[in-house]
């Protein structure tokens, strides 16, 4: 289980997550929704462990662990992923590679044996399969010359070869044309199952259509302002964040 | 002035030492240029940072050194040669130890025909026409201060000649390393390569020490390929981190159509400088310069290259990628020289270091001096570090920190080692950043 209690997290000394509480347990699909700048990149940044952002209070723990010490290589050998909103683009690093370097880091923390490179590409096929993956772009250098829908297919299918125990979303829908959109959200459904947690980082309801969350949070300047279940996202679809964010602040303005 | 006196005190000796060490008789011509050499270095002495050329890169240590002629009978074992091999690379080898050449230690397979590969030494006593032409044809006694010692001092070197027509498939490599008591010691070394019409070769070089001892290698290389010759050089630059010091001075002149790729790979020395002028002296020459550097602890590497363009169409690359940490420093300084009759000249230069300390320094110049109108010359430096956010990514998937950084310098580094074409030397050179990589945290 992931249990997030009151987590206050700072870039360059500006507060940008105000004490934020989250449950999640395993096969569990959340999202977590809300307008520009509230906060919902920051989350995924901070769990995954970016240093740019500072956390100033709360806790993170991941099956009773204490995790908010722990480097990002060391989060993701206990099973952290995040796919990125924006992935990186490394000339001169092949795919293949490089996910077989992280492969066996995580696997080797997990106390399992490295794989070959035969084997290795072997299930580096079968993965690929899940998103439709063009095998050439696995000889590519990692996300170099990728359109904006590769980028994101890759995420998922390194989501699918590393195997996390819980897997962080972040805007993997956005910029995605319906088609896209589809692939990948099929392949996050196969990626389901009664272990894995998943958190669904999104600004548009649309891609909760594909990927059904069991909980939907609307995330307002930093906090969550809002829990249900997946009818809430349909509910903000048709309202907008607007009203929900006055809310919010009439509530601020009413506590002060 | 006392300095002066001293420096041309010690080198009257120094001549002395290589002369007595002669057991072979010279030529009167070579014993001329011997005096001519001497002559103009007591002038010009070692360069001094004052001068342009050499502001970034200071050989004081080395201007200041009491030097000794080791004598000729130093060699090395065959584990020590071992550590200068490439795998299972099929050569033709020529060992020169302390600037001698060792014959048990080398081997030359059955040649083409058209093919002379020798020692300077050799090329000297048979009185071989090819050599007399072109040794010393290009090499600048008067101007070059290195190259006015080296003609005073050189001991042996390497002579290649091929036939017009003629295809030399496998490598030659050449092993210079060094070995001494007698600190500090100095090589001097003339190599000579000339390729006729439309001949092809392969010269692989490596540089270092078989102990641990203070030296200079001063070497200098003429090269001449013909029209439509092709050459591909590699170079790989191992000498000894702490103590050694390595001058080397190319001279190239290509005729129309020429093909010169050259690649410096430096991850040794204390004090390294390069030098090249290239001529591309006929249409569609082409030069490609190619240099990667990884350096540590207090190394030093200044690549200088001057590229001459004298006729039309004429292409040349220089792509030169720097790793530095620690407290070490580069200076790069390309002038691409493009001549009023050079149009269509299309010359691009690049100069690219990372910075993996707040204490590495990196000095680069790129510069285009052209008199013709219609050309396309680019030229680029960057000083960087490590991307932040492609440490992240790799680190969030699972790569530890060293691993990630290793890969992202490997990345950085492809560029050039992708253009290595002896598969052998690939790994080698992956392998040597590697283990010059290991030792940082």
């Amino acid at each position: 289980m992931l249990e997030i209690k009151n987590l206050k997290a700072s870039i360059e000394d500006k507060e940008i997550l105000h004490g934020l509480s989250l449950q999640v347990r395993p096969g569990e699909v959340h999202a977590i929704m809300g307008p520009n700048g509230s906060g919902k990149s920051t989350l995924a940044r901070v769990l995954a462990g970016s240093d740019d952002y500072e956390v100033t209070g709360g806790e993170i723990t991941l099956d009773g662990e204490d995790i908010i010490d722990l480097e990002p290589d060391e989060r993701a050998q206990r099973g952290i992923f995040m796919a990125f909103q924006y992935p990186v683009e490394i000339p001169g690093v092949s795919n293949t590679y490089f996910l077989r370097t992280a492969l066996n880091s995580v696997r080797k923390a997990r106390g399992e044996e490295e794989l070959s490179g035969g084997d290795f590409l072997k299930l580096a096929r079968e993965k690929a399969k899940l998103v439709d993956l063009d095998p050439d772009l696995m000889k590519r250098s990692l996300n170099v010359g990728f359109s904006g829908g590769e980028k994101k297919r890759n995420e998922i299918f390194q989501m699918a070869v590393l195997d996390p125990r819980i897997a962080i979303l972040d805007e993997t829908d956005s910029g995605l044309d319906i088609d896209a959109l589809r692939v990948v959200a099929d392949g996050v459904n196969k990626l389901r199952n009664e272990d894995r947690m998943i958190i669904v980082v999104t600004h548009y309801q649309r891609l909760l259509n594909y990927i059904i969350p069991d909980h939907v949070h609307v995330l307002v300047g930093g906090q969550i302002a809002k829990s249900g279940d997946k009818s809430l996202a349909e509910e903000l679809e048709a309202t907008g964040y607007t009203e929900l964010e006055r809310e919010v602040r009439n509530a601020a303005t009413a506590n002060t | 002035m006392t300095n002066m006196m001293t420096q041309t005190n010690t080198f009257a000796s120094l001549a002395d030492s290589v002369r007595e060490a002669r057991a072979w008789s010279e030529p009167a011509w070579f014993l001329e240029r011997r005096g001519r050499g001497a002559r103009h270095f007591a002038e010009l002495g070692f360069p001094s940072q004052k001068l342009e050329d050499w502001k970034y890169t200071n050989i004081k240590p080395v201007a200041e050194a009491e030097y000794q002629v080791p004598g000729d009978e130093a060699s090395v074992s065959a584990g020590v040669l071992a550590e200068f091999e490439y795998g299972d690379l099929d050569a033709h080898r020529f060992v020169f130890v302390n600037g001698v050449f060792q014959p048990a230690l080398s081997h030359l397979d059955k040649l083409p025909k058209g093919v002379t590969a020798s020692t300077l030494r050799e090329a000297l006593t048979t009185d071989n026409e090819t050599f007399r032409k072109y040794f010393g044809a290009q090499a600048d006694i008067e101007k070059h201060h290195l190259t006015a010692l080296n003609a005073a001092l050189v001991q042996d070197g390497f002579f290649l000649a091929v036939a017009p027509n003629t295809v030399v498939e496998k490598p030659f490599h050449l092993l210079f390393l060094t070995t001494s008591d007698a600190e500090p010691a100095i090589a001097n070394l003339h190599n000579v390569i000339v390729l006729g019409t439309s001949a092809q070769a392969t010269i692989l070089e490596t540089h270092g020490a078989a102990q641990t001892h203070r030296y200079l290698k001063n070497i200098v290389t003429e090269i001449d390929a013909a029209p439509n010759a092709h050459l591909d050089r590699y170079v790989v630059q191992r000498e000894s981190v702490e103590n050694g010091w390595h001058i080397s001075s190319e001279y190239v002149h290509q005729g129309r159509d020429s093909n010169v790729r050259s690649h410096s790979l430096d991850f040794g020395g204390d004090i390294v400088r390069h030098n090249i002028w290239a001529k591309l002296d006929g249409e569609a020459a082409e030069a490609v310069l190619n240099g990667l550097y990884m350096l540590r602890g207090n190394q030093h590497v200044d690549n200088f290259m001057w590229v001459e363009h004298t006729k039309e169409n004429i292409p040349s690359h220089e792509l030169f990628k720097g790793i530095l940490d620690e407290h070490a420093s580069a200076a790069f300084t390309g002038r691409i020289y493009v001549h009023k009759e050079a149009q269509k000249t299309d010359a691009k230069q690049t100069n690219q270091n990372l910075l993996l300390s707040d204490t590495a320094r990196a000095n680069t110049r790129p510069q285009l001096e052209i008199y013709a109108d219609d050309v396309k010359c680019t030229h680029g430096a960057t000083i960087g570090q490590l991307d932040e956010q492609a440490l992240f990514y790799l680190r969030s998937r699972g790569v530890d920190p060293i691993q990630a950084r290793n890969l992202l310098i490997h990345a950085f580094a492809c560029d050039i080692t992708e253009r290595i074409r002896i598969p052998q030397v690939l790994d080698k050179a992956e392998e040597l950043l590697t283990a010059q990589l290991g030792e940082s945290k």
